[in-house]
């Protein structure tokens, strides 16, 4: 290393200490007294712009108004709040319909689950320690702890940037420094997590479990990152929630699991998480997201109709599923790849037609099916075919909400 | 050897001219390939209320949103999109954010997945930024069903919507790029000037019955002027640009009228 570039390094570590340690100021949590939650002028940003975008998600429509569902996630959630003291914010629950892997907590208490988490989760112990982990993101009031340090690295990595002559090396050690800290916090919150179960008589076994689930989810499925998207991250997590588990609670295996009635909570969410998946392009996920339910509940109509569709869009779309596939498994685009899904075409279409005759199988009067098995014949040129069991779906379907788009569909086909 | 170049100018300029009419004007636009046939089906289209993000960039990187800025926008695309949809022989029904909401239930979240879904599309139109106007012709991408639910629950052929993201940044982030630009610029001679704001707007068309991508376009600019006079000049840019079809047919005047006019100077020039 040069001299110049040595001095340069002492300037930046410098300035990066001399401002990360002037701004950060501590922060009580909201279970200790004198907390002044929502008195300093961050605080009232953070509580300002949370308002602002929970407004804008109930305006779009992304928060599930399904009163079943929402006093399901509430009632496990106001079990797992610890008690606060005055003037601390009310914790909230909503289910966001959103198809990825995720949950998330505001620092005005409002706390977020999308379907497609609740969709991979077996038990309520699981649901429990997801929903703790969030809880306690607000009771430590994360938000703000996480605000005070990234206002402090950028500020030092924009005076270290002018140090390095506007070359922005300096913003790379100030990521690192925000994710390390991201992951102290995370760690809290497991930890956190684990005293609530206990506390409201959950099995702590379903951290564990929870780990293993969350192991099995592609990273793409989540946020890049989100505690729910990187499985190094989830690995740590999980051998440290062991070691808890050994030093802090002997009897893990006791207590509450409630799997049964998780499961009819799930049901309910199952096919709105495969239709969100389906509308962003994400066929193959959906298509393993209905074996995976096929294999616990095998007559479930929908979901037959769901892999039907996922593969019929498939065929319908290469680009979209190339696209998807090098999404996943991390490889480049390109026209290759496109060509192969082309190649597969009648195959997919072939998987399609079967998983939509294996609904009828199960129900005849299924008319989502008919639907399916007219836009297969349809891709394949079948006109006839496509016809007779578009004009049975509109004719025997109740609420159909694209009766435009069959008639379209219906309208292309040459007489 | 002067008069001997001036013999060969007038075939130089015509030959200058066809380059040009057959050469390879690139655009950001892209067209369904039966956008002609199927764009005559379209009688009238909804406008739905545009996207709009503003964000002000601070030193901090406490950044955020500007809502006025935003509402002002807003009012800005809401009271030109429609006229320049009637310019077209389009009529146009207008629908605000509260309307959507008791026109049909769930109709906010029905639209926020057909935004979602030609965000998807999006990414195949734009693989590639610029292409030819021939190129421009064969984007054959569709939103799916979700697109005619839109149309459906507005009682309209097609619908529009446009996204407009900006930034502003503070007058101390400027000063910061001004002498960190100023340091490098020390260094290697070569002086970036920051901008003070930005902005890119996309807007794109959308058939009501097959849920198919009719016609769309995207731009950006960085200036030291107000995001709304960015957004102004980004709506009149792409909406000049128009259809494929309106840009060939400009290229083809416009290339006339060079060979024209060189013809001319040409003639002129001659004994």
């Amino acid at each position: 290393m040069s001299s110049v570039h040595r001095f340069q390094t002492l300037i930046c570590v410098a300035l990066f200490s001399l401002v990360t340690g002037c701004v950060n100021a501590p922060v009580t949590p909201l279970t200790e007294r004198n907390h002044g939650y929502g008195q300093s002028e961050d605080e009232q940003k953070l509580i300002r712009r949370s308002n602002q975008f929970e407004a804008e998600l109930r305006a779009k429509g992304l928060v599930l108004e399904d009163d079943a569902v929402t006093a399901y996630v509430r009632r496990v959630g106001q079990s797992l709040i610890p008690t606060m003291t005055d003037g601390a914010t009310p914790v909230r629950f909503h289910v966001l319909r959103d198809p990825l892997v995720n949950a998330f907590a505001l620092p005005n208490g409002g706390i977020y689950l999308n379907v497609g988490l609740l969709a991979r989760l077996g038990n309520e112990a699981q649901l429990a320690h997801v929903v703790g982990h969030e809880v306690a993101h607000v009771v430590q009031r994360h938000g703000l702890q996480q605000h005070q340090s990234r206002k402090a690295t950028i500020l030092a990595a924009h005076i270290a940037d002018l140090a390095l002559f506007g070359t922005s090396i300096a913003y790379l050690p100030a990521l690192g420094a925000l994710a390390s800290y991201s992951q102290e916090a995370e760690s809290e919150s497991d930890r956190l997590a684990l005293d609530y179960m206990a506390h409201a008589g959950y099995s702590l076994r379903g951290a564990e479990q929870l780990f293993s689930v969350l192991q099995e989810v592609n990273q793409r499925e989540s946020i890049w990152g989100s505690v729910y998207s990187s499985h190094p991250d989830n690995v740590q997590r999980a051998s440290a929630t062991q070691t808890l588990l050994t030093s802090r609670h002997s009897a893990a295996d006791g207590g509450r699991v409630d799997a049964r009635e998780y499961l009819q909570f799930r049901d309910r969410i199952v096919l709105e998480n495969l239709r969100l998946k389906l509308n962003i392009h994400q066929y193959a996920l959906a298509a393993k997201a209905t074996d995976q339910d096929l294999a616990l509940t095998p007559t479930a109509v929908w979901l037959h109709y769901y892999r039907g569709e996922a593969y019929r869009l498939m065929a319908e779309d290469p680009v979209g599923a190339a696209r998807e596939y090098a999404w996943i498994q991390d490889e480049k685009f390109n026209d290759d790849l496109v060509g192969r899904y082309r190649q597969l075409k009648a195959n997919h279409l072939d998987q399609a037609r079967q998983s939509f005759r294996q609904a009828l199988s199960y129900d005849k009067d299924f008319v989502m099916a008919y639907r399916g098995l007219g836009l297969v014949a349809y891709a394949e040129g079948d006109g006839q075919a496509a016809r007779d069991a578009l004009n049975h779906y509109l004719k025997h379907g109740r609420n159909i909400s694209d009766r435009r788009f069959i008639n379209n569909t219906l309208g292309r086909i040459s007489p | 050897m002067i008069l001997h170049y001036r013999r060969y100018t007038p075939y130089c300029a015509i030959l200058l001219a066809l380059l040009l009419a057959s050469g390879c004007a690139m655009t950001t636009v892209r067209e369904h390939p039966d956008f002609a046939s199927q764009s005559r089906q379209v009688k009238n289209v909804a406008v739905l209320p545009t996207d709009v993000e503003v964000l002000y960039l601070v030193l901090t990187g406490d950044n955020e949103r500007l809502p006025e800025e935003e509402q002002n926008l807003k009012t800005i695309l809401a009271g030109a999109l429609p006229g320049l949809l009637e310019q077209r022989g389009y009529q146009v029904r207008k629908t605000s954010a509260e309307e959507l909401g008791q026109i049909v239930k769930d109709a906010n979240f029905t639209i926020e997945q057909a935004k979602s879904a030609y965000q998807e599309v999006s990414k195949q139109l734009y693989e590639r930024g610029m292409v030819e106007e021939e190129e421009a012709k064969k984007f054959r991408v569709s939103i799916g069903p979700i697109g005619a639910a839109v149309a459906e629950a507005l009682n309209a052929d097609a619908f529009l919507f446009t996204r407009y993201a900006g930034f502003k940044k503070s007058e101390g982030l400027i000063a910061k790029e001004v002498v960190s630009g100023a340091l490098l610029g020390a260094l290697t001679g070569v002086v970036v000037i920051p901008a003070a704001s930005g902005g890119s707007l996309e807007m794109a068309l959308i058939d009501g019955h097959s849920g198919d991508v009719l016609w769309t376009n995207r731009g950006g600019r960085a200036a030291a002027i107000p995001p709304t006079a960015i957004a102004k000049d980004l709506l009149a840019k792409l909406t000049a640009t128009g259809t494929v079809a309106e840009m060939e047919k400009a290229n083809a005047l416009a290339k006339a009228s060079v060979v024209a006019e060189n013809v001319k100077k040409e003639g002129s020039a001659s004994p």
